[in-house]
């Protein structure tokens, strides 16, 4: 059914598309969030994905699985945005470019959440899996997305090598060093 | 010890089930009598499991209805005409542009056809449906970014138009009257539009001109709000701002940037430090009267359809955020310390907003800067970041986590004619003209 429907896709038919977002966007809008780590450039991110997906959809062969293809547009489109610099990720919850208050004259400051409580707090207020979230987010990006696509999206090195657009010998020996620096991470919490 | 140095090593493989059952038994053995090596393993296992069990969570049913509404933008024709569907399937393999082409030669044929068989009130629709098409073949499967005004009037007037051209008589039932009868202001406002100039001195009285800043990102739907109305889009132009300049602009700081209503740039004379304001197609709108022409330095350049004009002392246009914070006995950060933040050398900036948050053990920083890219000493772009991180002090580094925001939100400059509707009543087969949202009610 995916295969007719890439098909119809590959015709101009938007409406075959329509069907075929569903399929996958849960996969990918989740794999946008661990990557970036906020829900709005998540959003952002997937729409993007889908969008580029049906522009260029005509060069999808069909060699690999369509998710797989649809995998490497995400990864190398965070990497664009990560590049940019555009992610809103350490501003979560903080607009800046809204007015301070409607008062402003009245000499508040702005009041800039912390989101890195110290290890004590984090570790009586919080579950492991928070913890974790929390570091994967501090990580170097490019550590962060290839302990995704192999612990979370469960990619072997050969899947991952593709997605990435590197040999397995790159994945591994990144792998390594980002699983080292997670581990240094997460020591006081295990 | 080496041994347990080997079993390490081979842990992350063995976690991974990537071991050979040699290997495997060798290092189950090792662990049994191991203590240290056991809870190296424990605690790998545990931060594997962790990992594992991250939580899905179901996609935002806006994405689907995002990425739908902008490919449907991307290629209205064809989503509209059921003829042009099937024009297209015969001519998918020769390309899109080719299809919309021959899709809209047959379909003014058809029309013309049709034309002359149809009664006076019918055939005005049907002349708007196809002005609608020949307008849009240009845009159709273009990305947004590559969106050209349709020949940008830069003179100050407005496009060429034909008398009347908008008139349109919207037939129906009532409730699609009125869904067409929203007035165009709320419209605007709803799409988040900040409206710059409206203007009634047209040749023709009963249209009237806006010009718009609107987020790109609403473009597609705004472009859907507006269809079928009688409108005329006669620009659309990329701006390069941000929220964040709109913000400075609303309050009043940085003097005349993005001011595109009033023509006189308040310091224009003063001395130009590090400052460019922007006049983003300013002149289009309200025949400003640009600086340059009386002999200030530089010559107007246009970059991504914004024309960059004047100059003006941002330094003295400083807002009073700095000195509030002095007097609250914030730190001001200094311009070095905020390049230690992002890591990233600017060729120009300025944080004309500073704020310091002194936390019990760490500081966050926070300031606003403009960035303006150089080309042979002139400015082609400008951009405003508000800086976001977390600096130690005494590490003098980012802490875990420390990284530059940037404003993405960029605008679309856009002028539009908004011609007076006429209003088709079925009930008594009346034509009125006139507003329809308050001759409806």
């Amino acid at each position: 059914m995916e295969k007719r429907l890439i098909e119809r896709c590959k015709k101009g038919d938007l409406d075959a598309f329509d069907t075929l977002i569903p399929l996958h966007q849960d996969r990918i809008y989740n794999l946008a969030l661990r990557l970036l780590g906020n829900e709005d450039d998540a959003l952002d991110l997937a729409q993007e994905v889908f969008c580029a997906a049906f522009r260029k959809i005509s060069s999808f062969r069909g060699d690999a699985a369509f998710s797989s293809w649809l995998y490497r547009i995400t990864v190398n489109l965070a990497n664009n945005f990560w590049r940019k610099g555009s992610s809103r990720i350490q501003a979560k919850g903080v607009s800046l470019d809204k007015p301070l208050s409607p008062h402003e004259k009245d000499g508040t400051s702005l009041q800039i959440p912390d989101h890195n409580p110290g290890p004590r707090q984090m570790a009586a207020g919080h579950e492991l899996m928070d913890i974790l979230s929390k570091n994967m987010q501090s990580l170097p990006f490019e550590f962060r997305q290839i302990l995704i696509l192999r612990f979370i999206e469960g990619l072997s090195y050969e899947e991952i090598a593709q997605t990435l657009e590197c040999n397995v010998g790159t994945v591994k020996s990144r792998l390594f060093r980002a699983r080292a620096e997670l581990r240094k991470l997460m020591e006081p919490y295990l | 010890m080496g041994d347990c140095e080997h079993i390490r090593e081979m842990m992350e493989a063995y976690l991974d089930r990537e071991l050979s059952a040699g290997e495997r038994s060798s290092l189950e053995a090792h662990i049994a009598v191991c203590d240290a090596c056991r809870v190296v393993l424990e605690k790998e296992k545990s931060l594997l499991n962790a990992l594992h069990a991250v939580a899905t969570v179901p996609a935002p049913e806006a994405l689907r209805t995002r990425v739908m509404a902008r490919l449907r933008a991307e290629m209205p024709v064809l989503r509209k005409s059921p003829a042009a569907g099937f024009l297209q399937s015969i001519f998918a393999s020769r390309g899109l542009n080719y299809a919309y082409t021959a899709a809209l030669t047959i379909l003014v044929i058809f029309l013309g056809i049709r034309l002359l068989h149809q009664p006076a009130q019918t055939r005005r629709g049907i002349m708007r449906l196809s002005d609608e098409f020949s307008e849009r073949i240009p845009q159709a499967n273009a990305p947004l970014s590559s969106l050209k005004p349709p020949s940008a009037p830069v003179s100050g007037k407005a496009a060429p138009f034909q008398k009347g051209a908008l008139k349109e008589i919207i037939a129906g039932d009532k409730a699609e009257v009125m869904k067409k009868a929203i007035p165009i202001n709320e419209l605007l406002r709803q799409y988040g539009a900040e409206t710059v100039s409206i203007s009634k001195e047209l040749p023709e009285k009963s249209e009237t001109k806006y010009a718009f800043l609107l987020p790109s990102k609403r473009y597609a739907d705004f472009e859907r709000g507006i269809r079928g109305r009688n409108v005329k889009i006669l620009r659309v132009s990329e701006l390069p701002a941000s929220a964040a300049l709109l913000q400075e602009k609303a309050a009043g700081h940085f003097g005349a940037a993005y001011d595109m209503k009033s023509p006189e740039a308040p310091s224009t004379s003063s001395p130009v430090t590090a400052g460019v304001t922007v006049a983003a197609g300013g002149a289009a709108v309200n025949e400003v009267q640009q600086p340059e022409k009386k002999g200030v330095e530089a010559a107007p350049q246009e970059a991504n359809g914004v024309s960059f004009s004047r100059k003006v002392d941002l330094a003295a246009a400083r807002p009073a955020g700095t000195d509030r914070n002095r007097a609250l006995g914030l730190k001001e950060p200094e311009m070095e310390k905020l390049k230690d933040v992002s890591g990233k050398p600017r060729s120009l900036s300025v944080t004309p907003e500073p704020y310091v948050y002194e936390g019990e053990k760490k500081s966050a920083k926070a300031g606003r800067e403009l960035t303006q890219t150089l080309e042979e000493g002139r400015v082609t772009a400008t951009t405003s970041t508000l800086s976001f991180g977390y600096y130690s002090p005494a590490a003098k580094q980012p802490m875990a986590g420390a990284g530059a925001m940037k404003v993405k939100t960029s605008y679309y400059y856009i002028e539009m004619l908004v011609g007076q509707a006429f209003t088709y009543d079925p009930t008594n087969g009346a034509i009125t003209t006139g507003d329809v949202s308050r001759s409806k009610q």
